[in-house]
């Protein structure tokens, strides 16, 4: 069994958005829906002051607290320790109980415009677009499509800092798991107890 | 994993067409994905040594750059005058377009001289990249107009456009570091992670093994963030920094007294009566011999039994003389770090820290841009920067400041075709921007033109073709940037988008995006022919088809190869012993290995008489102290002046507008004034902004996210402009300072946002500019330390 993961260089990552647009241009999510955005935080006074950034996107938790908030079971573990939403299942209607559960704000709601350029689309931007139906929750799937494939997620591959390592938890000798086991990547939020399959790391000292 | 991916598995029809990105100068590696001639996606292209798979904002996003509603489809005219609120565009064909074009550079070049038609186009990644420029240069040469030019003077005038031939001899070369060999990264205003894609992997790589980076930017930009050491000097004040570190590093005896006795012209004796260097015994430069206690000729190379004096004051031949270093060496000893804090905000202990890092780590790298030029400074700040690492030997070595060369492809911009003396006809010339004139870089900061057409100063500009340039918001004093184009007899545009400053045009043209045009290229280690990924949409043509099609029409063809772009092509990759069509051959391109970067150079002896090859500056050496811009009556060395405008230089107009505005850096999903419209790339930063101190904006009473009003004064202190921008707090600024990001001023109708206009109560932070603030030697103008006030509406 594999279980797939990454782990994200703080100290690398610049707010530059690349991982988002890759996301974008790799899933055609609906406009405004996000599966990985940047928290961008400021601390101290000018010039003693600091900037992180920090990448979100679905932790893929082991514990799975999303899923134990839907009323449908429409949330489940799958194939490498992916989460994934059943659209046919997904069915509250305006509070969505998985949403309000992810500690990270990651899961969005489609809802909305329907596509960038409603009158002005490409057949296979109709196609892409009309794949996300109104209403339902979405998420990162790690590109699901694309590890399958033998491709890094798109915002892996995409990253100019090369912050975002991608690799198989399960895998004790790969470059994931030891940083892992090493305890140099932890989860965002250790406090949570939520066994996510997305680390955090501070490869360089903070300035 | 990342392996792996070098070797995608696809399962459908896609077409995949390996190209590069041209959206900036770094040309990234790209795999674009084609499915029935539409484009699907584009991604980095793991081959690609640059960027190694990796890929920005920009081109990650060119499908809705491609296929966007908002384009210009046709070739427009105007049926009604300039000045009325609706121009009556109507769609003509190219024909008659190129015809008119044609036909007006005819009128205008028979009535008023070539001179008087100005070939302007914009910064790099415009409609189809930099990669085109050569040619519309060629065009410009034939016609016979020395006016041929952009926005060099506020981009990188000092660094590589032409960079600092007079002190550095690397005229057109580009800065080229080895971050694998460097030990220390010093940035100047260079947002680098974010304005060099390729380069962030690298850079933090070095970070990971321990190389330090060392950022001087007055705002907490995203590099200066990851930087281990940030200095936040006041706008416009790098110059009385840097002299302070050169006072720290000469006190301190950190200097490389080898380096500069043998390779710069620091031991040269400078006449105290003239400022001239002393010359003697049939050579043009003397040092004096500190072993033999005697004057020496040098050629500029002394024997190796000499040693040459750097410091003291000698007397020759009843002539009064000093070695260029103890000049040097007088001014920094004036820059006390203590001094240097007073002016620069930047403490003393700081400074001192910096310096010693600075000079005991080697290999030291150094690098610079946009930041410093922006100031009425900029020349001088650069030249005292460009020193640091001559002065600490930390040059032309691996994992140094070093510099590389173009590819050789055959050069296309035929500059022969211009008669010599309209270089020094050229509005740069003729305006007494004799540095400029020198180095013949004939290309003209454009507030020029805006004199030379309202005033006829020196000589009326008439007409203006434009390609790939936002007129009306790229340059400082919209306004009068509008006004000018107003008052053209004829003005053509050709753009992706409908400009702000069409709305002066007399013809409109559509453009080709980046991924509808095609050009030859070397991409490490691939030479490719880029092919067109999809045919442009609508009538848009690539910036290059204008370019020839027009040059028929002018009587060029035989100059432009027939009019065969293909033959052209051929042309330029002539050195490489193939041809376009080869290329084209193999979708992958040629594998060509990358040149191994050659460093020492200037130690490299001549075959004919083994002296050194030296650098091509005027004495052959690097050079401290410029002797040339002593004689074109420019100071010779870089000493302390205050930005122009600047709380200190023009107090006055600093008692009505108390804060300073700064504006520059951009983050990596825009390119200038570009992209805004792709909605994308705007969901990520949907609105214009202005950054105040949170500290300034309580006293100012301004919420976060609050629209507030930026005014600023013109040099009489009446007021130029006015910006409304949504305010966001932050401590990335000093109190005093606020911060305007330019390049705004397209909507982006797909998310509800309209255009921003480009004058009064738009979001053009080049409208709140007076242009009259101006480097004398590089023709920058002062946008870094501007004064201004903030106000709720």
């Amino acid at each position: 069994m594999a279980r797939y993961g990454l782990a994200i260089d703080l100290s690398r990552c610049t707010g530059c958005y690349a991982c988002i647009i890759a996301c974008k241009s790799e899933n055609s999510t609906l406009p405004g829906v996000f599966w990985i955005r940047i928290d961008e935080k400021e601390q101290g006074e000018h010039p003693k002051v600091a900037r992180s950034y920090t990448p979100l996107l679905c932790m893929q938790c082991g514990e799975v607290p999303c899923a134990q908030a839907c009323p449908s079971e429409a949330i489940s573990k799958g194939e490498g320790g992916i989460i994934f939403i059943d659209e046919e299942r997904c069915i509250c209607d305006a509070v969505k109980p998985c949403i309000a559960a992810c500690p990270f704000e990651v899961l969005m709601a489609n809802k909305g415009r329907l596509s960038y350029f409603p009158d002005y689309l490409t057949p296979h931007e109709k196609q892409a677009y009309e794949a996300h139906r109104h209403a339902v929750v979405e998420k990162c799937t790690l590109c699901h499509h694309r590890i399958t494939a033998g491709l890094l997620p798109a915002c892996v591959q995409t990253c100019p800092s090369q912050a975002m390592i991608f690799g198989d938890l399960d895998e004790p000798q790969g470059d994931l798991a030891q940083l892992v086991s090493r305890g140099e990547a932890k989860p965002l939020r250790e406090d949570l107890k939520a066994d996510p399959s997305v680390f955090y790391l501070q490869r360089l000292a903070a300035p | 994993m990342r392996e792996n991916a070098s070797t995608p598995r696809m399962k459908d029809d896609t077409e995949k067409i390996f190209s590069y990105c041209i959206h900036c100068a770094a040309l990234c590696g790209v795999v674009a994905h084609v499915r029935d001639g539409y484009l699907i996606k584009v991604e980095g292209d793991p081959n690609a040594l640059n960027n190694a798979g990796t890929l920005c904002p920009k081109a990650l996003a060119a499908k809705q750059e491609v296929y966007h509603p908002g384009r210009l489809k046709f070739p427009m005219k105007r049926t009604k005058p300039k000045g009325d609120a609706d121009p009556g565009w109507t769609r003509i064909s190219w024909d008659q377009a190129l015809d008119t074009i044609a036909a007006r550079m005819k009128e205008i070049k028979a009535q008023y001289g070539p001179e008087s038609f100005f070939l302007q186009k914009g910064s790099t990644g415009g409609s189809a990249g930099a990669e085109w420029y050569g040619f519309f240069n060629r065009l410009a040469n034939l016609y016979g107009s020395p006016n041929f030019g952009g926005t060099g003077h506020i981009c990188c005038y000092s660094r590589s456009c032409p960079g600092l031939p007079l002190h550095l001899g690397n005229k057109r070369l580009h800065p080229s570091i080895d971050y694998e060999k460097t030990n220390l990264i010093f940035l100047v205003g260079y947002n680098i992670l974010h304005t060099e894609p390729p380069l962030a992997r690298k850079i933090f790589d070095a970070q990971q093994r321990g190389a330090k980076l060392i950022v001087v930017d007055p705002l907490l930009s995203p590099t200066a963030a990851k930087a281990d050491i940030w200095l936040a000097p006041r706008p416009g004040t790098d110059l009385a920094l840097f002299l302070a570190l050169h006072h720290v590093i000469i006190h301190e005896d950190l200097y490389d007294a080898d380096f500069l006795s043998s390779w710069t012209n620091a031991p040269f004796l400078v006449r105290e009566d003239s400022g001239l260097f002393l010359s003697g015994d049939g050579a043009p430069y003397m040092v004096w011999d500190s072993e033999h206690g005697a004057p020496c000729p040098a050629d500029p190379w002394v024997p190796p039994h000499v040693r040459p004096a750097l410091t003291g004051s000698y007397v020759v031949s009843g002539v009064a003389c000093r070695p260029a270093w103890q000049l040097f060496s007088d001014l920094a000893g004036r820059c006390s770090p203590e001094w240097a804090q007073e002016i620069t905000w930047v403490p003393a202990d700081e400074i001192r820290r910096v310096a010693r890092l600075y000079a005991t780590t080697k290999p030291a790298s150094t690098d610079w841009y946009n930041g410093i030029h922006r100031s009425s400074n900029a020349f001088y700040t650069a030249v005292a920067l460009a020193l640091l690492p001559i002065v600490t030997g930390n040059w032309d070595l691996p994992g140094a400041l070093a510099f590389e060369s173009d590819p050789p492809f055959n050069d296309v911009k035929g500059t022969r075709y211009l008669n010599k003396d309209w270089i020094h006809k050229s509005l740069v010339a003729a305006a007494g921007f004799k540095v400029r004139a020198h180095n013949q870089e004939y290309v003209g900061p454009m507030n020029l033109v805006a004199d030379a057409i309202l005033t006829g100063k020196p000589y009326p500009i008439r007409g203006m073709l434009s390609l790939a340039s936002g007129l009306g918001t790229s340059n400082p004093n919209s306004k009068r940037m509008m006004e000018a184009l107003r008052q053209l007899e004829f003005l053509a545009m050709g753009d992706i988008w409908q400009t702000p400053a069409m709305e002066m045009a007399d013809l409109i043209l559509p453009c080709a995006t980046p991924w509808e045009s095609e050009f030859v290229n070397y991409n490490a280690p691939y030479l490719m022919y880029r092919q067109p990924i999809v045919k442009p949409q609508h009538e848009a043509w690539p910036d290059l088809k204008i370019v020839f099609e027009l040059a028929k029409r002018l009587g060029y063809a035989k100059e432009f190869w027939d009019g065969d772009i293909k033959k052209a092509f051929n042309y330029m990759l002539e050195p490489f012993q193939v041809t376009a069509d080869e290329l084209a051959a193999s979708p992958r391109g040629i594998r060509h290995a990358p040149p191994q970067p050659r460093y020492r150079r200037y130690a490299a002896r001549e075959e004919k008489n083994g002296k050194p090859k030296g650098v091509a500056t005027p004495t052959g050496r690097l050079e401290i102290y410029s002797e040339r811009l002593k004689s074109l009556g420019y100071d010779p060395l870089p000493y302390w002046r205050e930005p122009e405008p600047g709380p200190f230089s023009t107090p006055e107009l600093f008692r009505e507008f108390p804060l300073i505005l700064s504006s520059g850096f951009k983050p990596m999903h825009w390119l200038h004034g570009q992209l805004r419209a792709v909605p994308w790339l705007r969901e990520c930063q949907e609105e214009p902004f202005v950054w105040i101190n949170r500290r300034t904006a309580l006293k100012l009473g301004v919420q976060d996210g609050e629209e507030v009003l930026v005014e600023t004064p013109r040099r009489d202190g009446t007021v130029q402009g006015h910006a409304r921008l949504k305010a966001m707090l932050t401590e990335a600024v000093h109190p005093q300072v606020i911060y305007i990001p330019y390049g705004w001023w397209q909507g982006c109708d797909s998310l509800g946002l309209n255009d921003y206009g480009n004058l009064d109560g738009s979001a053009n932070v080049n409208n709140l500019y007076d242009d009259s603030f101006t480097d004398p030697v590089s023709g920058t103008i002062g946008m870094v330390s501007y004064p201004c006030r903030v106000r709720r509406e």
